[in-house]
């Protein structure tokens, strides 16, 4: 019936305009998807949980509540990442991976890569991380050299 | 930010034999008498055979539809994003599984819903926060932009719809973003048969159209 058509057109129009997707998610999608192009298999993990630092305010120097956190979880393993480093300036990221174990890790971000290790506790640290879109990959350190390499959604951080 | 130039269907897809129509609108404008799961096709036939301008337009034209799918399933705007994106890398390592090109959409719509699916029932195990709550509630994230002279009206129908049943806006939702060719996919997932899809969405909108109505209310308003 052409009443209930014009009704859902009404009702689609409510959630374009009230619900629309973040302006930036194709982009997002896109720059994840580039990733792609390593010819090797990886896991990808979900996120799990995200807690945002509350804007504006103001934590001790190193205190944890300063800081973002994410995690993100796989069928294996979890990676906690602590961001912290407010307004413009270059975030830092300290990440724990667990079960703990050695990797490699590549940050992805919209103007490059940075990289660094986990060491045997899992722990690693990345220092003036560009704020905007990131993407974690990570190169577990095995014997053989075969453990799929696992890989972050894309997150704003 | 936006680059609405790439990708017209009629350049990138030469080899589609059943588009005998040169396309003038970009490939994220919808237009009529071109329907999404048509360009969708078009993009992804492009894209395949080599032409990665295509996955760009694909990408960008999809997107939305998908979010409001898995928006559907009452997840909060991050986790929605978030299946969003793992649908699209699911389209690139998997997307070679499709057989019939023109179904291109409906793999992706519900590919988003079978994650969007997993997403809410590990969410439902938590106990939302108060924020959760109260999205459902407000929309959030409303861009300065949208809010314009039909803002009230938008409001208004926004909480009518949200006193329907759960079911009910789910249907209504993803109905309302997905072309009809996903009318089985829906059926598949709400367990019911495909014929009673649309009496079930008449129902439903005819709820949603009791709740706008003004009904002869027992205080001053004795509207007819």
């Amino acid at each position: 019936m052409s009443d209930d058509a014009s009704l859902m057109h009404r009702v689609r129009g409510m959630w374009e305009q009230l619900d629309p997707p973040p302006a930036d998610l194709a982009d997002r999608v896109l720059f994840a998807l580039e990733l792609e192009d390593l010819d090797t298999e990886f896991e990808l993990l979900r996120l799990t949980e995200r807690s945002d630092a509350l804007a504006g305010t103001r934590a001790p120097r190193g205190a944890t509540s300063d800081a973002t956190h994410i995690t993100f979880s796989g069928d294996q393993l979890t990676v906690m990442l602590a961001v912290a480093g407010p307004g413009n300036d270059g975030r830092r990221l300290d990440g724990w991976i667990a079960p703990a174990s050695e990797a490699r890790v590549v940050a992805r971000t919209a103007t490059g890569e940075r990289e660094t290790v986990a060491d045997a506790t899992g722990r690693f640290v990345l220092e003036d991380v560009p704020p905007g879109m990131l993407r974690l990959v990570f190169f577990p350190v095995t014997d053989d050299g075969t453990d799929t390499p696992f890989v972050t959604p894309t997150v704003e951080v | 930010m936006e680059t609405p130039t790439s990708a017209l269907p009629a350049q990138t897809a030469p080899t589609a034999p059943s588009a005998p129509t040169a396309r003038a609108a970009p490939a994220t404008e919808p237009v009529a008498g071109d329907p999404l799961w048509q360009r969708a096709e078009l993009l992804f036939v492009a894209w395949r055979s080599g032409d990665q301008h295509a996955l760009d337009g694909l990408v960008r034209a999809v997107t939305p539809v998908l979010w409001h799918i898995v928006r559907a399933y009452g997840l909060d705007r991050e986790t929605a994003d978030d299946v969003v994106q793992t649908t699209w890398l699911t389209l690139v390592r998997r997307g070679d599984a499709i057989r019939d090109e023109r179904a291109v959409l409906r793999w992706l719509t519900i590919t988003a819903r079978r994650e969007a699916w997993r997403s809410s029932q590990q969410a439902r195990r938590a106990t939302p926060s108060d924020d959760e709550v109260l999205e459902t509630v407000l929309p959030r994230q409303v861009s300065a932009e949208t809010i314009v002279v039909r803002d009230d009206e938008q409001r208004a129908l926004w909480s009518y719809v949200g006193r329907l049943s759960e079911r009910c806006q789910r249907l209504l939702r993803v109905i309302a973003f997905s072309d009809r060719p996903d009318y089985a996919g829906l059926a598949e997932e709400l367990q019911m048969p495909v014929g009673s899809i649309g009496p079930t969405r008449g129902r439903c909108l005819d709820k949603l159209r009791a709740l706008m109505a003004p009904t002869a209310a027992p205080t001053k308003e004795g509207t007819s």
